[in-house]
């Protein structure tokens, strides 16, 4: 699975691979090992070098501790070795996974919802109704956390409706298009 | 006393309830309407309603305070501090109501509240006070005449106002030209906030040090002083990290510190708890400031290193007991304490304030750390009131181990949706000076503008991939609540077999649509 995850205003790619009881981890390309365990809000990481751990040679396990709250505004507080940095998570494909895990659902049928990730204003409208989408298809434009966001369609079908209009205002979790 | 009403809120609310529970005694809070949740209330035995959020409509309020005392039997009122702490109005209306004010007579407050009244006492008590005018400079008293003062004192100096506190009211003047405007502004400033545009002049102390000290006065004329407290590091006049002891003051200036703040109370018919401030120069010279007639903020590290709870002493003298504490270990430190003044604010954006909701909280602990907090995960920070969320405190058997538990703590403090003072923190007790206690009253401000608004803790890159690694997990991991239900009519959504998430999100997401279809159902 890849990621985008913009982290203090900067774009990392993340690309998440299962292996073991943990995961490969290539963050900008640079793999490690990562074993995740999650507890409430808290974090724990325990990181090594991606190689000795696919030879199941590992050595060193560096551990980190990382708190993660969703903020209303739609992004995500992470706090680490004492530091609060901002995050917000958008798949490689273009659209943000939160909320709607869009990137997950190829094998789907029926008509979706594209639904705003987190409150932003319309930009750009790329479809108009009853316009036909291939699988990856940019629908709309949407500026949140000053940046402007592609979603894209999940799987080919049409434009069944549109529910807003360039330049509006929208919420988190607000419908955009609808798809069948 | 079997009953204490603590009229006020946070952290100090919460402090006071809890030497109430140490000693038995029922405690009684109030609450403006945003605070209806807020933890103190929830810690107290009882709680009252006491009007709208604005403080002046509900926590400045004498009448409600003392209705709510009569309504529920309480026999005796914690002010707390701030609020109505230092308003002998309110020491009165508690003692006319048969309550037992828990701090010093109207009297006392009225005349150290006064600055002039209060340096006139120290004066009577043989303290030294900074060179300046000894009576109040009323609106009738010309600016022309005033210069005639100044001129006496010498420049630079500073007006400040008779009804004055925490900067307000102040000016700092460097030469004769600068009066006339430094006098206007004063006065204008003093008017607004304190009702009062009396001012008066006192000299510059320069590189001075703010060394303050405790003291408990019992009914019976007992007076004991705690050792000094050093609260030199201040960002716009407001304290932000306090020690004990102070690393500049040896045995003989503690000795005679001390002594001079004793004296000073004991010509006041000072009791309860209360606090003197002195300027120290360079040369060790030492000058009466002003007094806080309350409990101060900072006092738990006053009681990290004497071992005294100053809150419980509070509550005993109001109830006649004699003072017990043997003088000299009040007097002896014992290893050193730290408080970090933890706030709602954006250190990076100018301390700007930053109320709002606390997404999560974990406070630190561990050998020699307390967190004096009045908030938590879920609650909000009101805009209405002082954005201080905690207070942290660190012992250790010297300053260097006081230091490092203070740093290892602040990096523990998890606190997020909010931003906190305390990449300040960390920041400050890293630099040179603070770990050479090189520093005096200007040293910080100096040292802020000097920095031009440079961030205080930048993420390093590894840090800031951590995030993004932890980032991408969480959202793949999320137990999503309403899209999976909307997923599960379109089809769209997020699947239990998708990816590479096994492991943890299938199980979550099962808890989840578990909880959801019992909600439904």
């Amino acid at each position: 699975m890849i990621y985008e995850v913009e982290v203090n205003g900067r774009l990392r790619r993340v690309e998440l691979k299962r292996e073991g009881t943990g995961y490969r981890v290539a963050v900008d390309g640079r793999a490690q090992h990562v074993d995740a365990r999650r507890q409430g809000g808290i974090w724990s990481l325990l990181v090594s070098d991606a190689d000795e751990a696919a030879a199941g040679t590992s050595r060193t396990q560096h551990s980190y501790e990382i708190a993660i709250a969703e903020e209303p505004s739609g992004g995500l507080a992470v706090q680490i070795n004492g530091r609060v940095v901002r995050a917000s998570v958008a798949s490689a494909r273009g659209s943000w996974a939160r909320r709607s895990g869009y990137d997950t659902a190829a094998g789907g049928t029926g008509p979706y919802r594209i639904l705003a990730p987190m409150p932003g204003k319309v930009v750009k409208l790329l479809v108009a109704p009853g316009d036909r989408v291939d699988a990856g298809h940019g629908v709309i434009v949407v500026e949140a956390m000053k940046m402007e966001n592609e979603l894209r369609t999940v799987r080919a079908g049409t434009v069944q409706a549109v529910r807003v209009t360039q330049g509006s205002s929208v919420e988190a979790g607000a419908v955009l298009v609808i798809i069948e | 006393m079997k009953k204490i009403l603590i009229a006020n809120r946070g952290e100090i609310a919460v402090r006071v309830i809890r030497a109430c529970r140490d000693m038995g005694v029922a405690s009684v809070a109030v609450y403006s309407e945003c605070d209806r949740a807020a933890r103190h209330v929830r810690m107290a035995d009882e709680a009252y309603p006491i009007g709208p959020n604005p403080p002046a409509e509900s926590y400045l309020r004498i009448d409600k305070m003392i209705d709510v005392a009569r309504r529920c039997g309480a026999d005796g009122v914690h002010p707390g501090y701030g609020f109505l702490s230092e308003n002998e109005d309110f020491s009165a209306a508690c003692r006319d109501a048969g309550l037992t004010f828990i701090g010093p007579s109207p009297e006392a407050i009225e005349r150290m509240g006064s600055k002039t009244a209060a340096r006139q006492t120290a004066v009577d008590a043989g303290a030294p006070v900074v060179p300046g005018t000894d009576e109040s400079l009323g609106l009738e008293v010309s600016d022309d005449r005033i210069a005639t003062l100044a001129d006496r004192i010498g420049f630079p100096l500073m007006v400040k106002a008779v009804a004055g506190g925490g900067g307000k009211g102040m000016r700092v003047v460097a030469t004769p030209d600068e009066l006339p405007s430094a006098i206007r502004a004063a006065r204008s400033e003093a008017g607004a906030s304190f009702g009062d545009s009396s001012i008066f002049l006192e000299r510059r102390i320069g590189r001075a040090r703010h060394i303050e000290v405790q003291l408990l006065g019992d009914r019976q004329g007992t007076v004991v002083p705690f050792v000094e407290r050093e609260c030199s590091l201040q960002r716009r006049h407001q304290k932000v990290i306090e020690e004990s002891p102070s690393a500049v003051v040896g045995e003989a200036l503690r000795a005679r510190i001390t002594t001079a703040a004793a004296d000073i109370a004991r010509a006041a018919g000072y009791t309860g708890a209360g606090t003197i401030e002195f300027l120290l120069d360079e040369d060790g010279r030492f000058y009466f400031l002003e007094m806080n007639t309350r409990l101060q903020v900072e006092h738990p590290i006053t009681e990290m290193v004497t071992g005294v709870d100053l809150v419980e002493w509070q509550i005993r003298i109001a109830r006649g007991e004699p003072l017990t504490i043997d003088p000299a270990r009040a007097l002896r430190p014992h290893g050193h304490a730290i408080e970090c003044r933890i706030i709602a604010e954006d250190p990076d954006a100018g301390f700007m304030p930053s109320p709002g909701r606390i997404l999560a909280m974990r406070v630190p602990s561990g050998p020699g750390i307390r967190d004096d907090s009045g908030t938590e995960a879920g609650a909000d920070v009101p805009i209405y009131y002082d954005p201080m969320i905690s207070k942290l405190v660190a012992w250790g058997e010297d300053r260097r181990q006081a230091t490092a538990r203070m740093q290892r703590a602040l990096s523990e403090y998890e606190v997020l949706g909010i931003k906190t003072s305390i990449p300040f923190h960390r920041w400050m007790l890293d630099q040179p000076e603070f770990a050479a206690a090189q520093f005096d009253t200007t040293y910080l401000d100096r040292l802020l503008r000097e920095r031009k608004g440079a961030p205080f803790l930048s993420s390093s890159d590894e840090d800031e991939t951590l995030a993004a690694i932890a980032a991408a997990l969480h959202v793949v991991s999320r137990p999503t609540s309403a899209p999976v239900q909307s997923d599960r009519q379109t089809g769209a959504g997020p699947h239990p077999s998708d990816g590479g998430a096994e492991g943890i999100a299938p199980r979550l997401r099962w808890r989840t649509h578990a909880r959801f279809e019992g909600l439904r159902s």
